[in-house]
């Protein structure tokens, strides 16, 4: 643990248009698996604030759960969140609208352009590090298949803003009987276990940042990703 | 000259001053006269046409002439000898063995000889006798000449002789020398026959012949010398190194030579030449991996041949200046942290780190399920980094890191050596970090600044706090180094004070003795001194800190957040990497000497700057100056060559000249002691006796032939009858002492005629009835 409770790793969900909470403990169920998978000793509870918020800086980690087009920002928003964003910030950015909605996503757009102008969102490549930051994935993955990749924009040498359209935190929520809220689509519990390992690459990767990237790692994770597509291939 | 001298120079000037166009038109006019004239007498009798065109022809010439104003320019005028330019080598080469005696000897007998020679030629030039090395200086007689010069620089001597003397004061350049060039001539010329323009640019300018006496014996002398030594200046601590030599034998037959290559008194490597008669120059090169940073001496030694009797040139000494070329940083983390996040993305973007991170994502206790193969883990190589690699790192940070369940108690000492022989080491908090990680009682907890209670002892279950506080300067970090944000101290303490709070500690003892507190608790007390936050401390030849929190990542986003920005956190932590790793610019004591390199005789400047703990120039305070020299073999005794106890000036600085009276590799130390802690550093630099000169001890005609050659010279053996042959240019300057001039046109008879001839042409008109 942490020593001090500003220290501990957790995630800060952003109170920003309709859907930050359609995913109830989503948050708590995504880091208790990381507390039991990895060495993370984290806060499961999530904090929620909304971008004028004091504590916005103590949360290196913000998520935005989306559903739906959203009023835009105010100057003062915009601002606050480019320089949350400059000084090291990262937003993690999950549309969990229904399929054939893309409101959430045009608003998204048009907000990131004011945020960080000049920037476009990028598809992230499938060696960039979030895919290798814990576990070796070769794709995005969520409770939906919207797409393939994430998109993101990079700011220094890392990536501040990373955009998934498949409702990653979708694929994490339990009701309180222990089963899961939301079904996968298309379906098998092999892609929630995707989702899963994607989020906690999610959270290794605002912790670690390109570590995984070190030339000491390199060789290594070459190896072993030949040998899983000449053998058995079966875990894509 | 006396003004009464007979005029011996007579010429025929005009004295007029008119322009050319003038002159045009006065000639026109006078040619319109004699048309006119023939124009009104082209029908008389061709006597009378005759005689009247030539009156008029006459007196029209006549006029004319008297117009331009001629007359004799008398002169007394005497030639100006011209000069020719005896430029004698004196290089040390010349004190080398000649055709008879030493080259300067044939050579001081070669000009007294030439005396009758010079004599002869005084009616037409003025001899100058000029000494050349690195440049060439007019001495006043033969008896001046000395071979003492350190290099033979034909080519910038001869340049000098130019700028002395214009092209047209030169009747000739005439050069003693052994032609052992060491300077642009000699790398000229090894690049081949395309070298000759710098050589061809001299022989111009200086407009004159360049007659070459070559002084020399016939054959080389027997000798084996380390003729060149290609190195850099600086290199790079653990990378590969390489020093090139060429070793020269001269005169012998088979031999195994030996060459050996020490830094300071350590032998680095050793190689053997087999010489072969009919090989002269022999390269061969030496690598080596510097692996630690700092000037040293590098001595280059070869053996001697039988009956060798110019040794001084079987060695040669130099320094090398070995820098980082990165910090490399190894960064250990336990688990991951925003603390450790936000410190890698600082170590990243100094271009300065190299950076080696391991993170430990996963420990032993942890569920998984997941096949190896789908994971990006690695296996954390503890004997590669803590035994192996360890010395390739300039410092190592355990960031929340215990060494608890890696098998890595047998490397703990390894980290504590590390340290004494002159690593960095940081120990930054958190739940697996000082006595939570189980440090006490363990060889790290000998280099740490703070004690450490162990675990399971009265006074240890409450071994992390959480509570936030600012963190407040404490008296040691008000002047030091890493706790510096601003220069003046007031703006420094109220940046401290701006920062965001910090959040839990781990608990630790008290600092230990020797140890600087930088940061401390505001309010938390141990022992009745304040909990320190941020301890330094010196251990061994290393330094070490520890960083009691794991929050210090808050002055980076968190000071964002409240509207500053990073730049405090990147200051505190480049301060405190610079500091680690001993930046000479923030050591207390340094001592330089003024050069790397001195010629034997040279005085040598060794200038002690003394800073104090609060990092000021330090007045007044007494410093001990020692001087050593390093022994001729390995082995030998290290002879102390001054010691002298100096005050430093307002500025913090003592200054000590002397003059090393032997040549060979030196060190000079200052000490001083600072608040009671004695500092000490360190500076080599090497006093050579072996100047370039006696490198190539052959003598050489290739370099002279180039320059008569290229000039229209000759090149001659130290023959006086050779010297008396040779082309020397005519004078041609002359000097006017007195003049006079004579007007032609101011005389009575040319008066009358002018009067004259016009009249009998108006007379002859008036007869012939022409008018």
């Amino acid at each position: 643990m942490a020593l001090g409770k500003d220290d501990q790793i957790g995630i800060t969900l952003l109170r920003l248009g309709l859907g930050f909470d359609t995913r109830p403990g989503a948050v708590e169920q995504l880091l208790w698996e990381a507390n039991k998978r990895t060495s993370l000793l984290v806060r499961e509870q999530p904090l929620t604030l909304e971008l004028g918020h004091a504590d916005l800086f103590r949360s290196p980690l913000l998520v935005l759960l989306g559903q739906g087009p959203f009023e835009p920002l105010s100057e003062a928003e915009v601002a606050r969140l480019s320089r949350y964003l400059r000084a090291g910030g990262a937003l993690f950015v999950d549309d969990a609208s229904p399929l054939g909605d893309d409101g959430f996503d045009v608003s998204l757009r048009r907000e990131l352009a004011r945020i960080l102008p000049g920037r476009p969102l990028v598809q992230l490549s499938n060696d960039h590090t979030l895919y290798r930051s814990f576990f070796l994935l070769e794709r995005a993955y969520g409770r939906m298949d919207r797409s393939p990749f994430t998109e993101g924009i990079d700011l220094d040498d890392r990536t501040a803003v990373i955009y998934s359209r498949n409702d990653l935190f979708g694929a994490f929520g339990r009701d309180p009987l222990g089963g899961w809220r939301l079904p996968v689509v298309p379906g098998g519990e092999t892609q929630r276990e995707m989702a899963f390992r994607l989020g906690i690459n999610l959270v290794m990767y605002a912790t670690c940042l390109s570590y995984k990237r070190d030339q000491v790692h390199v060789t290594e994770i070459l190896r072993r990703r030949k040998w899983r597509v000449d053998g058995s291939g079966s875990a894509r | 000259m006396s003004p009464e001298a007979p005029f011996n120079q007579t010429s025929f000037v005009l004295l007029s001053l008119w322009s050319t166009s003038t002159l045009v038109l006065v000639a026109a006019l006078s040619l319109g006269i004699v048309g006119l004239a023939w124009h009104n007498v082209r029908l008389q009798p061709r006597p009378r046409r005759y005689a009247l065109l030539t009156i008029r022809g006459l007196a029209v010439l006549l006029l004319f002439g008297l117009f331009l104003q001629p007359g004799l320019r008398k002169e007394h005028v005497t030639r100006v000898r011209n000069h020719v330019a005896v430029v004698v080598d004196t290089s040390r080469s010349m004190a080398l063995p000649g055709e008879h005696g030493t080259r300067m000897e044939d050579t001081l007998t070669f000009l007294r000889d030439a005396k009758s020679t010079f004599d002869g030629w005084a009616e037409a030039h003025v001899v100058d006798l000029y000494a050349f090395s690195e440049h060439a200086t007019p001495v006043g007689s033969v008896d001046e000449l000395a071979a003492t010069g350190d290099v033979t620089r034909l080519l910038p001597s001869l340049a000098d002789v130019s700028s002395r003397h214009p092209a047209s004061e030169l009747a000739a350049v005439v050069v003693v020398s052994d032609g052992a060039d060491n300077g642009a001539l000699s790398a000229a010329l090894s690049t081949g026959p395309g070298a000759a323009p710098a050589v061809s640019e001299l022989a111009s300018r200086l407009g004159a012949p360049v007659h070459t006496f070559f002084t020399g014996p016939k054959e080389a002398p027997r000798d084996v010398a380390i003729s060149a030594v290609r190195y850099d200046d600086f290199a790079f601590v653990h990378n590969a190194v390489s020093i090139e030599v060429e070793v020269e034998v001269n005169g012998y037959g088979p031999l195994s030579l030996p060459v050996t290559l020490y830094r300071d008194e350590v032998e680095l490597g050793r190689r053997v030449i087999e010489t072969r008669p009919d090989e002269r120059v022999y390269s061969l090169a030496f690598e080596f991996v510097p692996d630690r940073t700092g000037k040293a001496v590098f001595t280059l030694d070869v053996g001697t041949a039988p009956d060798e009797t110019i040794r001084v040139n079987n060695r040669r000494q130099f320094v090398i200046r070995i820098i980082r070329d990165k910090i490399r940083v190894l960064q250990v983390v336990g688990r991951p942290s925003w603390d450790e996040r936000f410190l890698r993305q600082l170590l990243k973007k100094n271009p300065n780190v190299d950076l080696i991170s391991f993170f430990i994502l996963r420990t032993s206790g942890r569920l998984m399920l997941v096949p190896r193969d789908e994971l990006s883990l690695i296996p954390f190589p503890t004997q590669e980094l803590f035994e192996e690699q360890l010395g390739s790192f300039d410092l190592v940070i355990f960031q929340n890191f215990t060494f608890r369940g890696y098998q890595m108690e047998q490397y703990l000492p390894h980290i504590r050596d590390f340290v004494r022989n002159g690593g960095g080491f940081v120990m930054i908090g958190g739940d697996l970090s000082f006595s939570s990680g189980g440090f006490a009682g363990t060889p790290l907890e000998d280099i740490l600044p703070v004690s450490l209670p162990a675990e399971g002892t009265p006074g240890s279950t409450d071994l992390l706090r959480t509570d936030r506080f600012i963190a407040r300067l404490a008296p040691g970090g008000i002047h030091h180094p890493i706790t510096s944000l601003a220069r003046v101290p007031e703006e420094n303490a109220a940046a401290w004070e701006s920062l965001p709070e910090l959040s839990g500690t781990n608990r630790t003892g008290k600092a230990r003795e020797g140890a600087v507190v930088l940061l401390e608790h505001p309010t938390l007390t141990e022992g009745g001194a304040a909990v320190p936050i941020v301890v330094a401390s010196t251990v061994g030849k290393g330094r070490v800190i520890a960083v009691t929190t794991d929050s210090t990542w808050h002055w980076d986003l968190m000071a964002a957040g409240e509207g500053g920005d990073n730049r405090h956190y990147y200051r505190f932590w480049g301060n405190a990497i610079r500091w680690l790793i001993k930046d000479p610019a923030l050591e207390p004591v340094r001592v330089t000497a003024d050069r790397d390199r001195y010629s034997l005789g040279a005085d040598v400047t060794v200038t002690a700057r003394v800073f104090g703990r609060d990092y000021q120039p330090a007045a007044d305070v007494a410093v001990r100056l020692e001087v050593e020299r390093s022994p001729d073999v390995a082995g030998g005794a290290v002879t102390q060559i001054r010691q002298e106890e100096l005050k430093t000036n307002a500025l913090g600085e003592a200054v000590l000249t002397f003059a090393p009276v032997a040549d060979g590799g030196y060190r000079v130390r200052a000490r001083a002691l600072i608040e009671g802690a004695e500092a000490s550093a360190e500076d080599p630099f090497v006093v050579a006796a072996d100047p370039v000169e006696l490198r190539e001890t052959k003598p050489r005609l290739d370099t002279l032939t180039a320059l008569s050659e290229s000039s229209g010279g000759t090149v001659n053996p130290l023959d006086v009858s050779r010297l008396a042959a040779i082309q020397r240019k005519v004078p041609t300057v002359s000097r006017v002492n007195r003049r006079q001039d004579v007007p032609l046109w101011a005389d009575l008879w040319m008066l009358l005629l002018a009067v004259s001839l016009p009249s009998l042409e108006w007379y002859l008109r008036r007869r012939w009835g022409l008018l």
